[in-house]
């Protein structure tokens, strides 16, 4: 059998070899030392992360605001042209010396006829046809019998 | 006492000498033939069987270091025992795993015949060639049959890297073993 033959030469083995594998153990002090040593490299591990992380943020951060930054300042000045450029209008119109009413500074829409119509809704007629509408609208109501009623005892009253 | 009077005693026919080594190496042949049969009345018996066998070789023998002597005897008796024990069951057991790694670099059950005394030289030209830590583990695991977990412990190093220098020892000595003709 091999094996058995295999066993016996290892354990042929100078003794000088065996008695320092016997005396050989690594002190605890050195484990403990390894054992510190490895801890320490992962707080260091753990804290650089931290601080790569507390990087990542600041930049982040600085990012978004130089970007909120850029849209108000384009925003802003979009705006101040807007404003700029009606304004520097009217200030062209009354340097030429036609300051009448049909130019109207701003907010209003010049009219044809030499008034600011300053509503902006379309023009109504209000008074005329209406209340003829309105009560033939409402005339199967009770509100119109009651008118239709009161316009009767109104003329009899007269 | 020292080693050289033990022996002396052997030489002198003294039975003393049996109770000496027993005190002095009694733990340590009890830990080799524990490692091999994983049994304490099995590894008891072993190391009786190993003060005999020291009775009976010392003289003619006188042994360079009684502790390794008497090792390597507690160390073959118990392999003997270990194989009468397991003739019909094999496998799975630690001993086995032990077999299995050192039919790595060694020739295993049915290969040529080879030179015993060749590749004891060369394994020990090996030893000689290797640094401390490498040594200590090779011989901790192929002599003393520590577990990986146990030279682990030992070292200091990790049981994944006493199990890389294993590998690595094992594959640097069977290239040694091929060149020098005893090849697997």
């Amino acid at each position: 059998m091999n094996d058995k033959k295999n066993f016996s030469v290892l354990g042929r083995i100078d003794p000088e070899y065996i008695e320092e594998a016997e005396a050989y153990s690594v002190p605890s002090k050195k484990k403990n030392e390894g054992d510190r040593v490895e801890t320490k490299r992962r707080s260091a591990r753990r804290s650089r992360n931290i601080k790569r992380a507390a990087g990542l943020a600041a930049a982040a951060v600085v990012f978004c605001g130089v970007c909120v930054a850029v849209q108000l300042s384009g925003a802003f000045s979009a705006r101040k042209e807007a404003f700029g450029g009606e304004s520097d209008n009217a200030y062209a119109s009354e340097a030429a010396g036609t300051g009448d009413a049909d130019s109207a500074p701003s907010g209003g829409r010049p009219s044809g006829d030499g008034t600011a119509d300053i509503g902006g809704g379309p023009d109504t007629e209000l008074g005329e046809g209406g209340g003829e509408g309105a009560g033939d609208d409402c005339s199967d109501s009770a509100d119109s019998s009651e008118s239709a009623s009161s316009s009767e005892s109104s003329g009899s009253a007269d | 006492m020292t080693d050289e009077e033990i022996v002396e005693m052997y030489f002198s026919r003294n039975q003393t000498a049996l109770n000496a080594t027993a005190e002095k190496y009694g733990g340590f042949l009890r830990a080799v033939s524990f490692n091999i049969l994983h049994s304490a009345s099995d590894a008891e018996e072993c190391v009786s069987d190993t003060y005999l066998a020291c009775w009976s070789t010392v003289p003619p023998t006188r042994p360079r270091s009684l502790k390794a002597y008497a090792g390597t005897l507690c160390r073959n008796i118990s392999f003997d025992r270990y194989k009468r024990l397991h003739a019909q069951k094999r496998g799975g057991g630690r001993t086995e795993t032990l077999l299995s790694e050192i039919g790595d670099f060694l020739p295993v059950d049915g290969a040529a015949d080879y030179d015993e005394d060749g590749a004891a030289e060369c394994i020990n030209a090996f030893l000689a060639s290797l640094k401390k830590a490498e040594r200590v583990v090779f011989v901790r695991r192929y002599w003393f049959s520590d577990d990986v977990k146990e030279i682990a412990a030992r070292t200091g190093f990790s049981e994944s890297k006493v199990k890389s220098m294993l590998f690595r020892l094992r594959k640097r000595l069977k290239e040694n073993l091929v060149r020098e003709g005893i090849g697997v």
